[in-house]
């Protein structure tokens, strides 16, 4: 029997037919509707799966001191994470990643027993132990690559230099302030993965990448640690509030330090905990500001240096001027100026030598406050620096304008005025250098990735200030400070000139808003050698508990600090002329040290260490550092022993003798001068 | 006479033809598609290539075979034929001989071979039908002579291969039979009553195993988990919509980068949509339903009610394959796991597809 017989099957046939027809008709119409309308919408949603976009570790330039010691340094680190649901056998994995992380099986496991897609294990570990972890081959263990931050100094120019935040970015101090030339580009690659993970393309990063550049600062680390040194045992034995110091080069303006120190803890008895990275989160700015820049306050008897700067400059006195200093009972309008020792007759260099501040509401009157405004002007108070870091306040000096007698005299010694540690620094630059204001700077040059130089700041001169007579005559009598009759003896550097003017200025008293009797600022600010300044050091204590004199508080800082600066960058002891007929005993003392003969330093490339064999003698190391000796010891392959701390002044056996007799060689430090 | 020219030599090529061209696409894109799975899987990128080239020849041996054998030959080994995929069907579930892969026992060892017992139920199925069919042609609108008995043996095997599980090919054996007995004039009534009665059946097995639900939600609400049970169906979607109109070209697949599963078996349509595009997808649909309408006619022209059935069974069980796999991974339909007839890899879909194509042209070249 055909089926051809049987219509009615033909019939259902057809309509099987049909219905194939029908539903064939409709998954071509479905593929249409995804190839082609849903078309973009599917496919941008394929590469968005298979396109993995892996960010590289942002890399970060370096900042070094001048001398090219490394200050900030970015590692590359890298972090292990897991995605606990892909693990099966979590406590073998717990275990072998405790093998190589410095954690707790137990801990790493509780971990991986978290019930998520994604957690991090450890994060920031070094790069050979990424390694390892890698060639575990860990089902579900993955590792990423970042950068860390290093402070290979610690806290040494914490403050100034600052922090960088997890994603790169600096966010304060000086890695905030170059930020766009510290940072490297945010650089991605586009990988192409399949669903394991495995990338099968990788794209090449992008050619034209943003360099990242290294900073050199003016700061020279070892300064900057002395600085830091000296202002932390100042004010710990001042039990102080807190503290700055400001080390700079009048000539240039370039900052060699920047310090300051937190306040002291009378429960501890010690300063608040040493500066760490960390104090930029879990301290309020209080703990961490740049004070020296950030911080204004009334600068007191220091600015009569600068009035009689002006006086002078404006030939309205010389220092010879004889001044009546009414024995130390002065009334203006009805306010009587106190002076704190009983003056009479003073000239006008010996008012600032003493710091009277009868005579200097007298020389200000003799010059007028809108004379002395505009002068203060030009020294740079009442603006901004520009020095190229952040946070920088104006200070403030009256403008002449509707200003009464008491507050014009209380002007002229410094009160009812602010400044900042910055501004008075460079203030008194203005003095050493022969009455150039130069506008200060942390930032020497900027090199790139290879240590070239790319770009160099220069000294950049503002404005003249005074004439170059003037700042010499000024620089004359501010000498006078450091010395007995001075307020500042404690100041004096053995074998220097040193100048500089005292402060002692009393705050005003939040609660009262009059100017409390126990709260001062004490202030030392002064330039060596005088006659030639190489630095300009201002120390300044923030409340000092007991004595609280400048002269007595601060100058220690700078003596300190110069004397150790002067040393490490060489500069010569200097016989201190007489005068005048009273040669203090300092200058006794200086010039008797004097005739040690001082031996010439000696370039470490001059001794032929490339040669060795060539000599067969031992070398002279008198006159060189200890790094410098060691450096020389190291390739003649003698044992050394040291003594003291300093330069080379002695060593045993004597220079010249055969080396193949030497075993050991004894080498004597002392202090320069 | 006409006929005549399309099947020189007994040969018909309407249907050979297709059949070639789709083997070959599917040579190419399970390359493609497996390769990477492969080296993946065993370090050698041609392993599956090569176990489906292997059956491909295979297969093409068998197709010559039956087709050089009358259709009537099979008469005598229908009970055989049944019995055999019975036993088969029943050592799936003997340990040491049944293979399980993914939590369903579909397979058994034979050797080196490894065999889906429930492939050569379809054959047997469509060769009993069209035996027993014919047989009681007269009958088939009667409930008991004519739905009962073929229902029954229908049962017992679905009822193995549901315990597998395999509701896929139950379902498909399913629908399978009753269009067949449609066909064959079975009472509309019973029909849609047996329609009626499976379909709370159906929604039990369906409601009662996660993974069966998790498929039903990946066809109905496919974006609600993309990393669950979305995942396969949405990358799916992903490959087709990729290859656009045109496609990236044979072997640019990137969903076969191990984010589809399957991409070399049940969903290998996907891998060729994104690499062939649209076109490709028209042209396999096209080829399809050559094949398709050409088998219903040679139904229409077989010289007995017997080959009309077998052509017709071995038509439609192809057909429902490949609109049943076609709509699974477009998303019309929820995933069900069965393969696409010459493109799939895999062993013994292709074997009894193989055989099927070989019975249409044995009956072809007699009508």
């Amino acid at each position: 029997m055909k089926v051809n017989e049987k219509k009615w099957i033909r019939f259902r046939i057809y309509i099987v037919a049909v219905f194939f027809l029908f539903a064939l008709s409709t998954v071509l119409s479905r593929a249409v509707q995804l190839q082609i309308i849903d078309k973009d919408r599917l496919q941008k949603m394929a590469r968005d799966g298979y396109r993995k976009i892996v960010p590289l570790p942002p890399k970060r330039g370096s900042i070094l001191d001048r001398e090219g010691h490394e200050l900030a340094v970015s590692l590359e680190v890298g972090s292990v994470y897991a995605e606990p649901r892909r693990i099966e056998d979590k406590v073998g994995t717990a275990r072998q990643l405790a093998l190589h992380l410095d954690m707790p099986a137990g801990n790493i496991l509780k971990l991986l027993k978290k019930d998520k897609g994604f957690v991090y294990i450890k994060r920031k570990i070094s790069s050979d132990k990424i390694e390892n972890i890698s060639q575990l081959r860990l089902q579900g263990i993955g590792l990423t690559k970042e950068t860390k931050r290093f402070f290979p100094g610690k806290e040494i120019a914490g403050q100034l230099l600052g922090i960088v935040g997890d994603e790169n970015q600096g966010l304060e101090g000086l890695e905030k302030r170059y930020d766009d030339l510290l940072r490297g580009e945010a650089q991605v690659i586009v990988q192409m993965k399949d669903a394991v993970g495995r990338p099968f393309h990788t794209s090449k990063p992008a050619e034209e990448k943003r360099d990242t550049h290294n900073l050199i600062l003016t700061i020279d680390k070892d300064i900057q640690y002395k600085a830091e040194q000296a202002l932390e045992k100042a004010v710990i034995k001042a039990k102080a509030k807190s503290g700055q110091c400001l080390v700079m080069n009048p000539e240039t303006g370039e900052i060699l330090a920047m310090a300051t120190a937190r306040g002291y803890n009378p429960v501890t008895e010690t300063i608040a905990p040493a500066f760490n990275p960390n104090i930029f989160r879990d301290y309020k700015p209080e703990a961490w500001r740049n004070r020296v820049i950030t911080d204004c306050y009334e600068p007191g008897s220091i600015i009569k240096s600068f009035l009689l700067s002006a006086a002078i400059d404006a030939h309205v006195v010389t220092p010879n001027t004889k001044f009546n200093c009414e024995n130390g009972e002065y009334r203006v309008a009805n306010r009587i100026i106190p002076d704190t020792k009983k003056h009479g007759i003073l000239t006008a260099a010996d008012i600032v030598v003493v710091s009277s501040n009868i005579g200097a509401v007298k020389i200000g009157n003799e010059l007028g406050y809108e004379n002395f405004y505009e002068y203060m002007c030009k020294f740079g108070f009442g603006q901004k620096t520009e020095v190229d870091l952040i946070g920088e306040r104006d200070g403030l000096i009256k403008n002449p304008e509707g200003l009464g007698p008491v507050e014009r005299a209380n002007i002229y010694f410094g009160h009812g005025m602010t400044a900042s540690s910055m501004q008075l620094a460079a203030a008194m630059s203005a003095i050493a250098n022969g009455g150039r204001l130069m506008k200060p700077y942390v930032v020497k040059a900027v090199t790139d990735e290879a240590g070239k130089v790319i770009k160099e700041y220069q000294p950049q001169f503002v404005r003249r200030v005074i004439s170059p007579d003037t700042a010499k005559t000024v620089s004359r009598i501010l000498e006078d400070v450091a010395t007995e009759r001075g307020t500042a003896f404690d100041a004096a550097i053995d074998g220097y000139r040193v100048a500089g003017k005292t402060s002692t200025a009393q705050k005003v008293d939040p609660e009262t808003g009059r100017y409390s009797s126990r709260n001062f600022v004490a202030l030392f600010a002064g330039f060596v050698p005088a006659n030639r300044p190489r630095l300009v050091i201002l120390a300044m204590i923030d409340e000092p508990r007991g004595g609280h004199y400048g002269g007595l508080v601060a100058a220690p800082v700078f003596k300190d600090v110069g004397k150790w600066a002067l040393a490490n960058l060489r500069v010569q002891p200097q016989l201190i002329l007489a005068e005048n007929d009273t040669v203090s005993e300092t200058k006794k003392i200086s010039r008797g040290k004097k005739k040690i003969p001082v031996v010439e330093v000696k370039e470490v490339k001059k001794l032929d260490t490339g040669e060795k064999r060539d000599g067969d003698l031992l070398p002279d190391f008198r006159g060189l550092t200890m790094r410098e000796v060691l450096k020389n010891i190291s390739v003649l392959g003698i044992n050394i022993t040291f003594e003291g701390s300093g330069r080379a002044y002695e060593q045993e056996p004597e220079p010249g003798v055969s080396i193949d007799d030497v075993t050991t060689v004894k080498v004597s430090f002392r202090p320069p001068a | 006479m006409s006929e005549r020219k399309n099947t020189a030599g007994g040969y018909d090529f309407f249907i050979l033809i297709p059949t070639i061209v789709l083997l070959g696409l599917g040579l190419v894109a399970i390359y493609s598609s497996s390769s990477f799975l492969a080296e993946h899987r065993y370090q050698d990128s041609n392993f599956y290539l090569a176990k489906q080239g292997f059956f491909v020849l295979l297969g093409f041996f068998l197709l010559f075979v039956i087709k050089n054998i009358p259709v009537e030959k099979y008469k005598g080994l229908v009970y055989p034929l049944l019995f055999i995929s019975f036993i088969l069907l029943l050592m799936v579930f003997i340990p040491g001989v049944g293979k399980k892969v993914g939590g369903a026992q579909r397979w058994i060892r034979l050797g080196p071979l490894v065999l889906q017992p429930s492939e050569l139920v379809k054959l047997s199925l469509a060769v009993y039908m069209a035996y027993s069919m014919s047989k009681k042609a007269d009958y088939m609108s009667s409930f008991t002579k004519g739905l009962l008995p073929h229902l029954m043996v229908a049962a017992a095997f679905m009822s193995l291969i549901l315990i597998q599980p395999d509701l896929g090919t139950t379902v498909i054996i399913g629908a399978w039979m009753i269009i067949l007995m449609f066909v064959a004039g079975m009472n509309i009534f019973h029909l849609i009553s047996i329609v009626i009665v499976s379909a709370p059946a159906v929604y039990y097995l369906i409601t009662h195993e996660l993974y069966r639900i998790h498929r039903l939600m990946a066809y109905l609400k496919p974006w609600e988990d993309p990393q669950g049970f979305g995942f396969q169906i949405i990358h799916s979607f992903l490959a087709f919509g990729s290859g656009g109109l045109l496609g990236v070209g044979l072997g640019n697949s990137k969903q076969k980068l191990l984010y589809l599963p399957e991409s070399h078996t049940d969903f290998i349509l996907s891998i060729l949509a994104e690499e062939l595009g649209l076109v490709g997808i028209a042209i396999i649909i096209m080829l399809f339903l050559i094949l398709i309408i050409r088998g219903l006619k040679i139904a229409l022209d077989a010289p007995d009610l017997y080959s009309s059935y077998l052509a017709l069974g071995v038509t439609i069980l192809m057909g429902l394959q490949v609109i049943i796999n076609m709509g699974v991974v477009m998303g019309l339909l929820p995933t069900k796991g069965l393969t696409l007839p010459f493109l799939s890899y895999g062993g013994s879909s292709l074997l009894v597809n193989m055989a099927g194509v070989g019975i249409l042209m044995s009956i072809s070249a007699r009508r």
